[in-house]
């Protein structure tokens, strides 16, 4: 037991002096003995500043800021001490003079104030980068520029143009349709982002434009197509977005925040005042066309060789959407797509009808006359260049493209049906009626090219002597709704879910999705033989089993349930004498515009 | 007057010291006596509580911590302020800029954490020697409230830094005691000194953290030592006391092994007398045949080895490992997830599943079982010795609970990711 005794106090005296010297010889020790080494080295110092240096000694060096917000202490001249000497202007860091900028005095603005990062530290990697979850480390050369503007506050302030840029950036990306910046965008639907600047490290923000599923795969803000100084620029542009101007006192920061314009009718709806004039000689459809590109439309969508790879192909509107649908679709998307992502825009209504004027008479561009060419050209955005549903923007709708490959689904169908969806498409989703850019003819053989070429392989039992009533046995009551809610309490609600909107516990696995039985404009738009077919002998290709048959439903139970879904959707008795009638809802939002036409696009 | 120049150093270091280094038995036991530091032990100590494998030293190393803790803390106290302004900043300042600073905060840190586990593993080491059962109930007891209050003094301590680590495990470990029925929101309150942490909860934490709790710990620490001596000393197995006649020393004992001074064989010729009459069976008075050595050297070395060993450990891992220092605290930004401090994870793992069973009711639970347990646990066989066959029952249900413990904290530490959803931490 001594000797053990012995050898760990020897092991304690050791570590003790380990602790000595790990505390007593710091770096900017040494940095500070080199400078004051070199100084003195210097041609041309006089005996007096020599003098001084030798009788220097390394010492912390901090500078109190306390005219920016909360009261800073800077301790980066503790290494960087040659920043104010001319002298050290080729030497290297952490020796190197700072450039000067007129007007900018160490001693009043410190470091941290610019460069961010950790001021207390005196040590390389905590000043620097500060630890882990630091939300402010040195910004890099570039990103300096948003801690420039939380002073120079004039917007467009020609020394960022990072951050000017960056600002444009998210007008025409429409991030403000969804993103908050208090006095700028009003968006509701992503996190807001006033304070974003001072909550985020840089390359969280960096990361998050690059990919926004990286850290939350539920996420729906759609990945954006941009260069890589074009993400520099818009981070420059979030970096900046701190909430609180440091140069502003609490009481000016509310008056401007109350005063502030919605600034996105000057930037992208008017661009400027003289493009405001130049906009409102124009006639509609000519201010369309300026707007289109400024509001961010493209950003998603695509048009002119220009692709969002977000959003659908919007070529073909003229030929596809008439004016009460655009509309419609503009004031609220999910009014006609209940599943859409795209935001409500919160542009003026005159910017609406700009916008739909022009595309309602947009010229479409030619198809090539082959059915190849034509799979191509208008079904693979989304159907996928195999059709198995996963094109360039399938993830971005809801429901999802249909599987072309799945044959089984494809074949049980009558051919007439497959024709009607391409020619009418489907509402309630984002499958475009194509009968004006086709014609019958060529949407025929379409059709028939996808079940060639696409829908190889598999069969199908072709549908004999099925007996489906083509109006609902049941009237509609709350007796019959009630009554349907409980078989679809019973049977439906582990796919389509207890809301019936399709996410069921078991709709996870499930591929294609169970339907969402709330989409209004679809469940409308379904004559009412369709769904009683389907619940009563199932959908091939898909999951949904032969309820009538499986679940022992006989034609009036699947009245009931027909009913509940329809009342769900506030259809009641009307719908089932007028299968194709559009819904109230629909109608009231497009019947100021244009009351004409209005039903069509909502006929199968 | 010359000679008493002279003899200065030498009278100065006697009334100091009063004995010199003892080289007879009287001496041991005087050293030993009159010493106020060392008079808390016996003049004899029991070879079988000397055994490094009975005792593993757990209950010096836990007290080799608190003093540590002590130490390091009233040095920190000198630059830390209390207010949610600056509490942080002095932290930052703390890293760079004051000497031995940063080693301060790691060696409070780490010790901190250290002295939540070895403090658990003597709790852990008194039951499975069945060491709580008659007479040493009520000590039992008192050790059970001291493990309390090192977890109180710990989660105390950990609001300090005011970063966002701190602020968040406050916020979820004060959640929990919300979930109390009847109580829980005003004990809440009365903890936080506001709806949520804040200011309030700071200066509260403070206060609690280097005055009330370390008064407490150093009052009960007293108690639990001086219960020591009056239950008779560290428990034994039976048979430990060996009668006169039959005497076996064993040979590290006797002397063979160096550095152990040679045992008073003779009970007999004892030069020496015990200071006082003490109640109890086991308390060593007159000629009881015995099997003890003296303390001086036998027990002051080991528990000096202990010491310096703990020392060694802590200064090593606040050298390797910088304590965290997060983001300041910011309450409209929750990390996700947030987790409590370890120690505490089994439970916030718990309360993922019942936050009133998980956070109050079965740790309330285990607490009074682990009260009761002397109270419930009468027997006498087996005592003294590790996982004795006699007490199966009593160790099987202990490493049944503290198991399911350990498996919660370790699921809450590592396969908790964010919304505490499962993951793989790799």
């Amino acid at each position: 037991m001594r000797s053990a005794l012995a050898v760990l106090s020897v092991i304690v005296l050791v570590i003790h002096g380990i602790v000595f010297y790990d505390q007593f010889f710091a770096r900017w020790q040494e940095y500070q003995s080199d400078y004051f080494a070199k100084a003195i080295a210097e041609p041309g110092t006089s005996d007096l500043v020599k003098e001084t240096l030798r009788s220097r000694r390394p010492a912390i060096e901090q500078t109190i800021v306390r005219s920016f917000g909360a009261e800073r202490v800077d301790r980066c001249q503790t290494c960087h001490i040659a920043i104010d000497d001319p002298r050290f202007e080729s030497a290297n860091q952490p020796l190197k003079t700072h450039p000067k900028i007129p007007g900018h005095k160490f001693e009043t603005y410190g470091c941290t104030v610019c460069h961010d990062g950790q001021g207390r530290a005196v040590f390389t990697k905590a000043a620097h980068e500060g630890g882990e979850d630091w939300p402010w480390p040195m910004v890099s050369k570039d990103m300096i520029q948003a801690n420039c503007v939380q002073c120079h506050v004039e917007p467009g302030w020609e020394h960022a143009p990072l951050v000017n840029e960056g600002r444009q950036l998210f007008f025409q990306r429409a991030c403000y349709t969804c993103h908050t910046i208090s006095g700028l965008s009003f968006g509701s639907i992503g996190p807001e982002l006033t304070e974003v600047g001072r909550r985020r490290r840089p390359d969280y923000i960096l990361g998050k434009i690059l990919d926004p599923r990286a850290t939350n795969p539920t996420s729906t803000m759609p990945k954006q197509d941009l260069t890589d100084h074009q993400r520099q620029a818009l981070a420059t542009f979030l970096k900046a977005q701190q909430g609180s101007r440091i140069s502003r006192a609490p009481l000016q920061q509310f008056v401007s925040a109350q005063q502030a314009r919605p600034e996105w009718l000057e930037v992208a709806v008017i661009a400027g005042p003289e493009a405001a004039q130049a906009m409102a000689t124009q006639v509609a459809a000519k201010r369309g066309e300026m707007l289109l590109p400024k509001a961010g439309c493209l950003s998603c969508h695509k048009l002119g060789g220009v692709d969002g790879r977000v959003g659908p192909d919007i070529e073909y509107a003229s030929a596809q959407r008439d004016y009460s649908w655009l509309m419609a679709h503009f004031k609220d998307p999910r009014s006609v797509v209940p599943g859409s992502i795209m935001p409500p825009y919160p542009l003026p209504n005159e910017a609406f009808v700009a916008l739909t004027e022009y595309l309602t008479t947009l010229p479409m561009p030619k198809i090539v006359d082959d059915p190849a060419e034509e799979y191509k050209a208008i079904c693979a955005r989304c159907h996928g260049e195999k059709g198995a549903g996963d094109g360039l923007i399938s993830r971005y709708l809801d429901p999802r493209p249909r599987d072309l490959t799945k044959a089984a689904f494809l074949k049980s169908k009558p051919h007439e049906r497959l024709v009607d969806s391409v020619m009418n498409g489907v509402p309630g989703t984002s499958m475009a009626p194509w009968g004006k850019v086709l014609g019958q003819e060529r949407a025929a053989r379409l059709v028939d090219y996808v079940l060639e070429n696409i829908s190889k392989g598999g069969t199908a039992r072709v549908a004999t002597n099925r007996k489906v009533p083509t109006t609902n046995p049941v009237p509609f009551s709350a007796e019959s709704t009630a009554r349907g809610e409980a078989i679809f309490l019973d049977r439906c609600w582990g796919c389509h879910g207890k809301k019936a909107d399709g996410h069921g516990p078991n709709a996870v696995d499930i591929w294609p999705r169970p339907r969402n039985l709330r989409n209004k404009p679809f469940v409308t738009a379904a004559s009412y033989a369709r769904l009683h077919e389907s619940i009563k002998y199932g959908v091939q290709g898909s999951a949904m089993p032969a309820a009538g048959f499986d679940f022992n439903l006989d034609d009036k139970s699947i009245g009931d349930v027909i009913n509940y879904i329809h009342g769900l959707n506030g259809l009641g008795g009307a719908s089932q004498a007028a299968q194709t009638a559009p819904s109230p809802e629909t109608q009231a939002k497009t019947g100021n515009t244009a009351k004409e036409g209005g039903e069509k696009s909502h006929e199968r | 007057m010359l000679q008493n120049i002279i003899d200065l150093p030498k009278n100065v270091w006697r009334s100091v010291f009063r004995n010199p280094l003892p080289s007879s038995d009287l001496g041991r036991s005087q050293t030993t006596f009159t010493n106020l530091f060392l008079h808390i032990h016996p003049i004899k100590t029991h070879a079988n509580s000397l055994k490094p494998w009975y005792t593993m030293g757990l209950g010096v190393f836990s007290l080799s911590l608190f003093i540590i803790l002590t130490a390091s803390g009233f040095l920190l106290m000198f630059y830390y302020v209390p207010s949610v302004e600056q509490a942080h900043n002095r932290m930052l300042d703390l890293s760079g800029t004051v000497a031995f600073g940063t080693l301060l905060r790691n060696m409070h840190r780490w010790g901190a954490h250290a002295m939540v586990a070895i403090v658990g593993l003597h709790l852990c080491r008194v039951f499975y020697t069945g060491s709580y059962r008659a007479p040493r109930e009520f000590n039992w007891i008192i050790g059970v409230v001291l493990f309390l209050l090192t977890l109180v003094a710990s989660f105390t301590g950990y609001l300090l830094p005011w970063d966002q680590l701190a602020f968040w495990a406050i916020t979820v470990g004060t959640a929990i005691a919300g979930y109390a029925p009847f109580v829980g929101e005003e004990m809440r309150f009365l903890l936080l000194g506001d709806r949520v942490v804040g200011q309030e909860a700071l200066i509260r934490f403070y206060v609690l953290h280097v005055a009330i709790i370390p008064a407490a710990i150093t009052l009960l620490v007293a108690v639990h030592f001086w219960r020591i001596r009056k239950d008779g000393g560290l428990s034994r197995p039976e048979g430990a006391d060996l009668p006169e006649s039959q005497a076996q020393f064993p040979a590290a004992i006797e002397g063979k092994h160096e550095g152990l001074a040679p045992l008073a064989k003779t009970q007999k010729t004892r030069q020496f007398g015990v200071m006082g009459l003490v109640r109890g069976p086991f308390t060593k008075v007159g000629n009881t045949p015995d099997n003890t050595v003296y303390s001086w050297p036998n027990l002051f070395i080991a528990e000096l080895f202990c010491f310096a060993l703990t020392v060694v450990v802590i200064l090593c891992m606040s050298l390797a490992l910088n304590a965290p220092l997060e983001a300041p605290a910011d309450a409209t930004h929750p990390p996700n997830p947030s987790k409590a401090p370890w120690y505490f994870l089994g439970l916030q793992e718990m309360v993922s599943y019942s936050a009133f069973w998980g956070g109050i009711g079965v740790p309330t639970i285990f607490v009074i079982l682990l009260l009761l347990v002397p109270y419930l646990d009468r027997g006498t066989r087996g005592t003294g010795v590790w996982f004795s066959r006699h007490r199966l029952l009593a160790n099987v249900i202990f490493t049944l609970l503290l198991i399911t413990n350990l498996v919660f904290m370790i699921i809450g530490s590592f396969f908790r990711g964010p919304n505490w959803a499962l993951i793989t931490p790799w």
